[in-house]
């Protein structure tokens, strides 16, 4: 006899194996509690879909997105000061916490993914007669237009566009009294196609809308 | 001193900075408002701000001369006499009910909160808030200031009546006028 066997030691090989199965062991013993091994889909694949005029129920915000345009203007047919086009998100909001929902927070529900960082916040407009949203109360459904200067031919109509649906969670604001929405996340994502938006409005167009 | 006069000692002085912190003020009362009650047709005083509600009418749609403007809920209107005090500014306030608050609504073009009210110079003029039917019940708080909510500033409290009250289907409301002192 020779080697490992003729000298009474315990051949590498075994060693190995034994690590091996006690990884294992403890692999298991450490998923058991959790609820086992299993192949799952990533959490970001699992955004959930909104469909037109579907209702998404967020924390602070109930939202149903009603379609999308691009055009030369603004709904009310004034054109950006600065030119482009203009792309118009309508969505029914209703703020489901007891406080106001101011128009930051809901300039950040809905989100066009790579364009807001580069052109800010959206103009947003009661549907009904166009004025400027400011503080949205609760229990209030009220069906607003979100619009984005973009560039020219960065969107057009007929294309397919995504957006995304922003939820945040609450906390006791520190410097001042009430609650703030932090934590912003990705809640629902929806696809359409756009549309075409309304035609500028002749003396507008001459001279130039705000645009904000 | 011995060492139990200075373990009582030590924890008299425990007990005594937990009463401190215990009964000291939440930052909502230290940063909050200062209420000032009033009563529908009372005027009241705060620090920079004179307000009289004249009252209250609810109605589904308003309209002015170049606007109009229908409610999801229903259109709470108050009118008011305000003037301030010391300083220029707006003039402007928030609904509260059942612990939901309403903010002054933006989209009427001659809402009071959209002109500036100078001192000693009153004006006469609406504020209106869009609120839900759920909304129209006694105990209503109206709450005048400078801000929608003032943070350690006076606010002018009202408490409102609207369960029963009379829904008009429409409501003409004028553009902020001055007044005679």
């Amino acid at each position: 006899m020779s080697g490992a066997a003729g000298t009474g030691r315990t051949p590498r090989a075994v060693w190995i194996v034994l690590a091996v199965l006690g990884a294992l062991v403890v692999a298991g013993l450490v998923a058991w509690p959790l609820g086992g091994w299993d192949t799952v889909t990533p959490s970001s694949a699992r955004i959930p879909a909104l469909h037109t005029g579907q209702l998404h129920r967020g924390a602070q915000l109930a939202t149903r997105i009603e379609g999308a345009e691009v055009g030369p203007a603004y709904p009310d047919g004034r054109t950006p000061l600065h030119g482009g086009r203009v792309l118009t998100v309508t969505a029914l909001v209703e703020d489901l916490d007891d406080a106001p929902a101011t128009a930051t927070d809901l300039a950040a529900t809905i989100v066009v993914p790579g364009l807001t960082a580069a052109l800010g916040d959206p103009d947003i407009r009661v549907a009904s007669d166009g004025t400027s949203m400011g503080d949205l109360g609760p229990s209030v459904p009220t069906r607003l237009t979100l619009s984005w200067r973009v560039r020219t031919g960065a969107y057009r109509a007929g294309s397919e566009l995504e957006l995304r649906v922003i939820d945040r969670r609450p906390v006791e604001s520190v410097l001042s009294v009430g609650t703030r929405w932090v934590d912003p996340r990705v809640a629902a994502l929806w696809h359409g196609t756009l549309a075409a938006g309304p035609p500028a409005t002749p003396d507008d167009a001459a001279f130039g809308g705000s645009g904000s | 001193m011995n060492r139990v006069t200075a373990a009582l000692a030590g924890l008299g002085l425990v007990v005594a900075a937990g009463l401190v912190a215990g009964t000291a003020p939440a930052p909502s009362v230290l940063q909050g408002p200062i209420p000032v009650g009033a009563a529908v047709g009372q005027q009241a005083q705060g620090r920079d701000i004179v307000v009289t509600v004249q009252g209250v009418a609810l109605a589904r749609t308003l309209r002015s001369d170049d606007w109009t403007g229908a409610a999801s809920g229903v259109w709470v209107v108050v009118r008011l006499r305000a003037e301030t005090r010391l300083t220029s500014g707006a003039v402007t306030g928030s609904l509260t009910v059942g612990g939901r608050t309403w903010n002054v609504s933006d989209r009427p073009p001659v809402s009071l909160d959209q002109t500036s009210v100078d001192p000693g110079l009153p004006v006469e003029g609406v504020l209106a808030f869009e609120v839900p039917r759920s909304a129209l019940v006694d105990g209503a708080i109206l709450q005048l200031g400078r801000s929608p909510r003032p943070q350690a500033d006076s606010a002018i409290r009202v408490r409102l009546d609207l369960a029963g009250a009379p829904v008009r289907p429409s409501l003409r409301v004028d553009a902020p006028q001055g007044v005679g002192s």
